[in-house]
């Protein structure tokens, strides 16, 4: 398997990346991410907020997986873990393995993990004006991180950054190198934020609800452009976002986040049509859909998600749940397989482990 | 107090004509000037609302959907004036609202409402949820003392919320539970007229569902009119009647909700409606999008001819006619009370684009 290049390279440091690049590629069934029992902390006086509590997935090359949820439900922070970027105090990884392309990163030093974020792990925040700086050209901005981590000579940078710019769709990108961000409409600057997290080739790019502050004609156009250049360059993905709707388009396989749990993880027809945690039932439910008939009321979820403060043993969802027994108050559920069409579903559920009560 | 002063109407944006509408707006203009220099000196204007005529019937609910910066919000301030027009005309019951004295202008604003989007920015964090609501039954004078405390718990039981909540703070709440506080202040005066000036966007998904039923019970119960502000279009299909779609400052497309979701005769609604994304990947892999070109062009210098030529995939299409570039499409009925703005709206009509089939029900235990 090689990885193709991400733009058309003519230059000689061009040829020497893509050979790299298909050395990199050279790993047979490894996956790229593996995350196990991943737990992150906020400590604060009131004592320590498990904001995401014994997360584990899997993420293969290439593949794209949606992690879904609501606000808090740990979706965020469980991605700045992965990249070490969390915030420390308050935040702490206190226990987990994150194995990527086959090293633990949170084994690594800082300098070491400097590295892999600017090579190998590309970002893309909701709002692209806070994370792009304003004092800096955009070509500068795109080419800096390729110099960094790829070595490229000032002029090669700078094609590195036009062709990059024209790939994610820029119009006369030569010409909008020496622009700043300001300059740039907000899915302009998102499609910068795009070329600048691509800029080094990387394996994973982490998309973190990139389109939630844009139009909706605006976040087709993203969400088209992270799919081909998803499909084109066998980058892996990781989209967090609340719209259920994105992650269908987009995703090979989701994972459903409720109060820093995963709560149900699958391939993506197996979540929308045969749901087997009440919490994704009901997100699927409480919205207005365009491929459902108007008319009656919405399904909703009353009240609202636990305190992470000292999470209490029972299930995370079983205050608000409509199915809820004895037994959900009593003992959290673990993550256990379901019989279902495609591979690898599971879900933290007592209500529909084999023999329970929920159809 | 003056009669119901007949518009001149197109008969088919007029909904009902046998009833007189609640709400009116006639080529409704709102421009903001922009000024520059040390002079201060007017360089040209922000056309926010540029000519906008239709109707709202008593106990209707009509969406507005479009893009940010396409003026829905602007004309929703406009409806109640919180905006002074520019040009045209807003009724309210056939009174002209630019003609109203100050004193006549506080008694109708008892009369209509609106709901924000934001329910942290838009109560005060100093006031108990108690002082909020009673607030303007206190402006309006409608009760005093103990009346108004019952009133107050009558309105917080109403929208679903714990009259015991009074002496509480704003920050105490949830953001759905917020919103709900902004609901009861907004029906504190009962008003027959709410602007929802997109009162779900701000919310988690799991609560949206919680305001979008509230809405609809108070409406059943009370017998309230909405223009319902969103750039959500399951969510305004879901709660309206009729629906508009704006783009520019322009209204491009009104009619039956059921008509403008199922055959769409402007092409920039199905270009809105192909770029929604649906929980279903079946759905998701099969369905044909149109993905719009670039940006949405500056209000304040809209493109010639029709506004969304720019963008238009008909127009690409239809190999660029000139009428596009040249002549400003007006309104006009594709199907009874359905209008759109479109030189070739037949032709948008009878494409498959956009549209999403739906289902009954979702087939889920």
């Amino acid at each position: 398997m090689t990885r193709p290049e991400l733009v058309e390279i003519s230059t000689r440091e061009g040829a020497r990346l893509a050979a790299q690049l298909a050395d990199d590629a050279d790993r047979h069934d490894r996956r790229l991410l593996h995350v196990q029992d991943l737990s992150t902390y906020f400590f604060t006086p009131g004592g320590a907020v498990h904001a995401v509590d014994e997360v584990s997935f899997d993420l293969d090359y290439g593949e794209t997986l949606g992690l879904v949820g609501e606000s808090g439900s740990g979706k965020t922070v469980t991605a700045l873990s992965i990249a070490r970027l969390v915030a420390e105090p308050p935040g702490r990884i206190v226990s987990g393995e994150v194995i990527f392309d086959g090293i633990d990163l949170l084994r690594l030093s800082r300098e070491e993990m400097r590295l892999v974020r600017g090579r190998k792990i590309g970002f893309v925040f909701q709002d692209p004006m806070t994370s792009l700086n304003p004092t800096l050209t955009v070509g500068r901005q795109i080419g800096e991180s390729a110099r960094t981590h790829l070595g490229l000579s000032r002029a090669a940078a700078a094609r590195h950054a036009a062709d990059l710019l024209g790939t994610v769709g820029i119009p006369r990108a030569r010409d909008r190198l020496g622009d700043y961000p300001h300059q740039f409409s907000g899915g302009m600057r998102q499609r910068v934020m795009i070329a600048i997290a691509l800029a080094c080739q990387p394996m994973l790019l982490i998309a973190d609800e990139p389109t939630t502050a844009l139009d909706v004609t605006i976040q087709a156009q993203i969400m088209e452009l992270l799919r081909s250049l998803s499909r084109e360059f066998r980058t892996a993905v990781i989209l967090i976002t609340h719209d259920l709707g994105l992650a269908a388009g987009m995703c090979q396989r989701v994972s459903v986040m409720y109060a820093g749990r995963i709560v149900e993880s699958g391939v993506v027809d197996d979540i929308f049509e045969r749901p087997r945690m009440p919490y994704t039932a009901a997100l699927l439910d409480s919205r207005a859909r365009l491929d459902i008939e108007p008319g009656g009321r919405l399904r909703t979820i009353e009240g609202l998600p636990p305190d992470l403060l000292d999470p209490a043993a029972e299930c995370r969802f079983a205050p608000r749940c409509p199915h809820r027994r004895g037994i959900c108050l009593e003992r959290e559920p673990d993550m256990t397989p379901r019989p279902s069409a495609g591979d690898g579903h599971t879900a933290r559920c007592w209500g529909t482990e084999p023999g329970g009560w929920i159809p | 107090m003056l009669g119901y002063r007949a518009g001149r109407l197109d008969p088919m944006i007029d909904p009902r004509m046998d009833e007189a509408p609640l709400v009116e707006a006639e080529g409704l203009k709102v421009h903001f000037p922009i000024v520059s220099g040390i002079l201060q000196r007017r360089t040209g204007s922000i056309r926010a609302v540029d000519g906008v005529t239709f109707a709202i019937a008593r106990k209707e609910t009509l969406g507005l959907v479009g893009e940010s910066g396409c003026g829905k919000s602007t004309l929703g301030r406009a409806l109640i004036r919180l905006r002074d027009a520019t040009d045209g005309h807003v009724r309210f019951e056939g009174r002209e609202l630019a003609d109203l004295s100050g004193r006549e202008l506080r008694r109708m604003r008892r009369r209509m409402q609106i709901i924000f989007q934001d329910p942290f920015g838009s109560l005060d964090p100093r006031m108990t949820v108690g002082a909020i609501v009673a607030e303007p039954i206190e402006t309006h004078r409608l009760a005093r003392g103990r009346a108004k405390e019952e009133r107050v718990r009558e309105l917080l039981t109403l929208v679903g919320l714990d009259p015991a909540f009074t002496s509480r703070y704003p920050h105490e709440f949830s953001g759905g539970q917020r919103q709900r506080i902004g609901v009861a202040r907004a029906l504190a005066v009962e008003p027959g007229f709410i602007v929802c000036d997109e009162p779900i966007s701000a919310l988690d998904i799991s609560i949206q569902g919680q305001i979008l039923n509230l809405l609809m019970d108070l409406r059943e119960r009370l017998g309230l009119t909405y223009l319902f502000i969103s750039h959500d279009l399951a969510a305004v299909r879901h709660i309206s009647d009729r629906v508009g779609v704006m783009y520019l400052g322009r209204l491009v497309e009104i009619g039956p909700s059921s008509a403008a979701y199922t055959s769409p005769a402007h092409p920039y609604t199905r270009a809105l409606l192909s770029a929604v994304p649906v929980p279903d990947p079946a759905v998701e892999r099969r369905r044909r999008r149109v993905i719009l070109v670039g940006d949405v062009p500056s209000p304040a210098d809209p493109p010639p001819g029709c506004r969304f030529h720019t963008r238009c995939w008909l127009y690409e299409r239809l190999g660029r006619p000139e009428d596009c570039r040249l002549v400003e499409p007006e309104l006009r009925s594709v199907n009874g009370d359905h209008a759109a703005a479109c030189h070739y709206a037949e032709r948008a009509m009878h494409s498959d684009l956009g549209v999403v089939e739906t289902a009954l029900e979702a087939e889920r235990p």
